[in-house]
């Protein structure tokens, strides 16, 4: 899968709470906690089913052009991570 | 018997949280006293009286600084009974719709009204099942409609579940979380000594909405009573969380309630609300029908610390003899704060009246419940599971 070309949503059963610094998803299928960072936490919101993952990293490059670089190679390893988790599906 | 006695600030900490709104009062009390708290153990106290979303809440309404990681412990906690609330809400609106296409009445206590029409979201308020009462002429069918909605209805067939004042749970997935009903024919067991069931229901009932269908639920003045009456059990631990409940129905009725009467009909509940008002500074119009002062909660020991006597610790257990003259001290003498609470006691002048003759009643009473029920089983008792 390439994250940039794809497409990706939240999955079903999720119980997000946004905890200030950072976004906790508790996945009900397997009982399991994650934590994202403030990086993170950016991508999954918009994840919206329509972006995909190209989209996903121009959006971030124009909010914050100072950080291009991280963002282009930062942002299709946290979907891929994302995605193994479970807390995203590619569509 | 190993648990040692909570810091000081841990029952202002609890005190304060236990209550499903918060109030400007309760959160300058937070303020204060949030560098002072021993934060490590919060969690696992929390836990144990149910109050942990309560406690995340709060600390975020009043933006309340403390640890990271207490703080990631806490979300977590409070996100999974989200997950757990919304599966409890969606099945409770499921089994009320079919009640009602069946012809069958149906009142929803405890929990399930209660988080719903006291707290901000169902989420703060955990409950292990659902709580449906019907006319008592109608639990067989009642148990029918469960069936034809999935669930594992068993009827009632040995002689303790006949004997029970609901039948035996019912249980059924709700997406991947297990969803425990009891559908009940009495709200209070036959030795609780208080009859209430649909023949006898004060009114007009309390109306809501939860998960998109109306229901009802029992008129403050019973609500209060059940909730109160429901803890003064020997052998179950009186929770933070049944007392946040307790706090919000008189907050959230005060200009509601007919305080005269409820002080008429039920004196030991009357008393027993300045013992919560130790623990729970009530808001200042609660505190106005009550007589109490607000700014000055009423002084007793051991205030928030639960009994600790027989039978919550058995005789039987592996003790040395230290331990068992400990255990006999502690079942012979409850903290006074608990005793005015469950005894509902008006003031510390009262206490040996307990001592000699209430809490020795309840012990036969316990005794009695034993020999007539049979032995409870702990695994009887099922809960709401992922």
């Amino acid at each position: 899968m390439d994250p940039l070309s794809t497409c990706f949503q939240h999955q079903q059963q999720l119980e997000v709470e946004d905890t200030g610094d950072e976004l906790l998803i508790y996945r009900t299928g397997d009982d399991s906690t994650y934590y994202l960072n403030g990086t993170a936490a950016l991508v999954w919101r918009l994840c919206d089913g329509q972006r995909r993952g190209a989209d996903i990293v121009d959006l971030l490059v124009d909010a914050y052009p100072d950080e291009s670089v991280t963002i282009r190679s930062q942002v299709p390893e946290i979907l891929r991570e994302l995605t193994e988790r479970g807390v995203v599906a590619s569509i | 018997m190993s648990e040692s006695p909570m810091h000081a600030h841990h029952y202002s900490l609890y005190g304060l949280v236990s209550a499903p709104r918060p109030t400007e009062a309760r959160g300058q009390r937070l303020r204060e006293l949030a560098n002072d708290v021993c934060w490590e153990r919060v969690p696992d106290i929390a836990t144990k009286q149910r109050i942990g979303p309560l406690i995340y809440w709060h600390l975020r309404e009043h933006d309340i600084p403390y640890p990271n990681h207490i703080r990631r412990t806490l979300a977590a906690i409070f996100a999974r009974q989200k997950a757990i609330a919304a599966a409890q809400t969606e099945t409770l609106a499921e089994i009320i719709a079919a009640l009602r296409d069946a012809a069958i009445d149906s009142l929803v206590l405890k929990g399930g009204a209660l988080a719903h029409i006291l707290y901000p979201e169902p989420g703060l308020r955990p409950m292990e099942d659902l709580d449906i009462l019907v006319p008592s002429n109608q639990g067989e069918a009642a148990r029918e409609v469960l069936c034809d909605l999935g669930f594992h209805a068993p009827a009632p067939i040995t002689r303790y579940a006949r004997l029970q004042h609901h039948l035996p749970v019912a249980q059924r997935m709700t997406g991947n979380i297990l969803v425990s009903v009891e559908v009940h024919t009495t709200a209070f067991n036959l030795l609780m000594a208080h009859e209430l069931s649909f023949s006898s229901l004060q009114r007009p009932l309390v109306d809501y909405v939860a998960g998109g269908e109306a229901m009802q639920a029992l008129a403050p003045e019973q609500m209060l009573w059940m909730q109160y009456h429901g803890l003064r059990k020997l052998a179950e631990p009186v929770r933070f969380l049944q007392l946040a409940d307790l706090v919000g129905l008189v907050e959230r009725y005060a200009d509601v309630l007919d305080w005269p009467q409820l002080r008429r009909d039920y004196p030991d509940l009357w008393h027993a609300l300045t013992a919560l008002h130790a623990f729970t500074p009530l808001g200042g119009n609660a505190c106005g029908h009550l007589g109490l002062d607000a700014e000055r909660p009423p002084s007793m020991r051991g205030i928030g610390e639960d009994y600790r006597g027989w039978p919550r610790h058995g005789f039987t257990q592996k003790l040395n003899p230290r331990e068992r003259w400990q255990l006999l001290a502690e079942t012979l003498h409850p903290p006074e704060w608990w005793a005015r609470f469950v005894y509902g006691i008006p003031s510390a002048r009262g206490l040996s009246g307990v001592f000699f003759h209430r809490h020795p009643a309840a012990f036969i009473h316990q005794g009695l419940r034993r020999l007539y029920l049979g032995p409870v089983s702990r695994g009887a008792f099922f809960k709401t599971e992922i």
